[in-house]
């Protein structure tokens, strides 16, 4: 695997021009039990273009002053494209984006999260080994791809915040098969406007599950992730109609050969609705609702943050305030309605300087008693910081 | 008397041989306009709040021309935190609009909604109607062009109310040079029917034979802010295709 990553390092080095943006972000959290800590993060994007292909390396970095085990610097992306009429092939470590709803997107089942960076952001993901061909009929699409790769997985320690394990955490991957046994996917996405505007996709899965569970390893001493594989099937959709956009997502995952893990259904529907030129700001509406499903209830449960998100609704807003500093205020909550969980989340983000983006968190979690929720033992966390961009 | 009546007569034969009306006149100027093909140009916004700070945009814009609408591709390139961010819009006559925008951080294009018209266009006071194509056939007009005097100089007054029962305007009021055709500055009103915005179509260049803005600015005559649009590079019939413009150039 380093071979390949140099092989497409001198490859990128080889593009003509190459254009390079980096970002740096210098940002102050608080936690209700854990100490303050500072966190420097960022990344240093390079691509490149020429006749042939187009390529791209994204190395990102995290260094925590409090926290040992929340430093890294690798390359999260890199890959070369290559467009030919109506056909596209990429191959290399990337991230992809499967999804529709804005709360929580169940069919982003491609990249592991990054949960060393935050646990609660959707867009911390970790690129993949994979290729993928893609060939366009109009605004239809096919694509079949192939992850061939996996990798392990670091978690923070015991002594960070949301720490969801009862002991210590080996990041050395335990697998059903090899590491590079491949994971085959083929998806089809269909766009209509018979009677409403729409678009759908089915995506067909065989590999591994993004879901893993947690094993026992060192004699118990400590928990490490098992990598099963499964069947999957995908759907993602979203329909226009007037001024809403309607949406959806679903998986049923079978789960091949592994006897402790249960098969599944996942879904979501939303909608969302903008209003224009309020006072000269826009305000967007969401609401969403996940559900999760265990075909038997007795096998193990609570190993992946994907499920909390069952019975859960999801209301946010988002104020964009139109003005010189392109400031922007997002508020959400979901509620549980089987325990009565609850997470706010409040940010707000604002430009200075043209290069310097001003931001602020809040997260407050309200879980019930011996949910995953509840493994999270800080409730709330501020954060606020500063991002550089040039 | 009758000498008088005649002469009388003959002035208002001749006016109305001269006479043209609003959509006429509105058709005239759009055509100078078209006929482009397609276009890539790099675009310079300026935001001014109302106090007199300012920030900057910019843009590469790709256009193609469309008998029922254009099309246009904009890559975000400044601010540095925007970048590479890219909004697809498909007009299309008499029905909403499509648009797609492709975040590059989340690696997501999301559709968003196509009654986005009264909306602000990147925090400036363009809303996204100000920014389409302008077509001619978006407006209905009433009578004939009044011939009007500004600042010594002679034009054309166009009153023209948008079709869409979602614009953000009741009606604009555009002065058009008699001579060019070309707009040169205007009025829109809001739905209260109170004046919200003066534009300015402050430079025109001719590229290839045809009539190119150069230089808009938009002020807000409600809140105080204003907004300089400026082409600094500019093409015509540049060869993009309806390919150039589908969803995969968003990734």
């Amino acid at each position: 695997m380093k071979k390949a990553a140099l092989l497409m390092l001198l490859t990128l080095v080889g593009l003509g021009a190459v254009e390079v943006k980096s970002t740096v972000d210098i940002t102050y959290e608080g936690y209700s039990n854990s100490g303050v800590q500072t966190d420097v993060n960022g990344d240093v994007e390079l691509s490149g273009k020429n006749t042939l292909f187009a390529s791209k390396m994204k190395l990102i970095y995290l260094y925590s002053d409090r926290y040992e085990e929340r430093r890294y610097i690798y390359i999260n992306e890199l890959f070369a494209a290559r467009s030919m009429r109506d056909y596209r092939f990429e191959i290399g470590k990337r991230v992809v984006y499967w999804g529709e709803l804005e709360g929580y997107n169940i069919t982003d089942v491609f990249n592991q999260k990054n949960y060393l960076l935050d646990p609660f952001d959707k867009s911390a993901k970790l690129g993949s080994w994979s290729g993928t061909v893609s060939r366009y009929f109009g605004d239809d699409l096919f694509e079949a791809g192939v992850k061939f790769y996996e990798e392990d997985l670091d978690l923070s320690n015991s002594h960070t915040p949301y720490y969801p394990l009862p002991i210590s955490y080996s990041s050395h991957l335990n697998l059903q098969e090899e590491r590079y046994t491949p994971t085959l996917y083929m998806s089809y996405t269909l766009t209509s406007e018979k009677i409403v505007e729409s678009e759908s996709r089915v995506i067909l899965w065989h590999g591994y599950d993004n879901k893993r569970n947690f094993i026992p390893i060192e004699y118990g001493q400590r928990l490490a992730q098992y990598v099963y594989r499964v069947n999957k099937a995908l759907f993602l959709s979203h329909i226009v109609y007037e001024d809403m956009i309607f949406k959806a997502e679903g998986s049923y995952t079978q789960v091949i050969n592994y006897g402790p893990m249960s098969d599944y259904w996942q879904f979501g529907v939303g909608a969302e609705k903008s209003l224009y030129d309020i006072g000269g700001a826009d305000v967007t509406f969401y609401t969403e609702y996940y559900r999760y499903m265990y075909k038997d209830d007795t096998k193990v449960k609570n190993v992946d943050i994907s499920e909390i998100y069952n019975d859960d609704l999801f209301l946010a807003a988002k104020l964009n305030f139109n003005d010189i500093r392109s400031s922007e205020l997002r508020a959400g909550m979901l509620y549980d309605f089987d325990n009565s969980e609850k997470v706010f989340k409040v940010e707000a983000k604002m430009r200075l300087l043209d290069r310097f983006v001003l931001h602020a968190q809040w997260l407050r979690i309200m879980p019930d008693d011996n949910t995953l929720l509840s493994a999270f033992e800080d409730h709330t966390r501020m954060k606020f910081g500063m991002r550089y961009t040039f | 008397m009758r000498v008088k009546k005649i002469i009388a007569g003959s002035m208002f034969v001749v006016v109305m041989l001269h006479a043209q009306s609003a959509k006429e006149i509105a058709k005239k100027s759009f055509e100078k306009m078209s006929g482009y093909q397609s276009s890539i140009s790099e675009t310079k916004m300026v935001l001014r709040n109302a106090q007199g700070a300012t920030n900057t945009r910019k843009m590469l814009i790709k256009k193609l021309e469309g008998s029922n609408g254009d099309k246009s591709l904009i890559v975000f390139l400044y601010p540095m935190d925007i970048k590479d961010t890219k909004l697809l819009s498909y007009e299309q006559i008499g029905k909403d609009d499509k648009q797609w925008l492709y975040l590059p951080a989340l690696k997501r294009v999301k559709r968003i909604s196509s009654r986005n018209k009264s909306g602000s266009f990147m925090a400036s006071e363009f809303s996204y109607e100000d920014i389409a194509s302008q077509n001619y056939k978006n407006y209905s007009y009433k009578g004939e062009a009044e011939k009007v005097t500004r600042n010594g100089k002679a034009y054309l007054r166009v009153e023209r109310i948008p079709k869409d029962k979602h614009s953000g305007y009741s009606r604009q009021v555009v002065y058009i040079d008699p001579k060019t055709y070309l707009a040169k500055f205007g009025e829109y009103y809001d739905r209260n029917g109170r004046l919200l915005k003066k534009v300015s179509f402050l430079k025109y260049r001719k590229i290839n034979g045809i009539d190119r803005i150069a230089k808009i600015e938009m002020k807000n005559v409600q809140n105080g802010k204003s907004t300089l649009l400026v082409w600094e590079h500019d093409s015509v019939k540049a060869r993009l295709y309806e390919a150039d413009f589908s969803k995969r150039v968003l990734k």
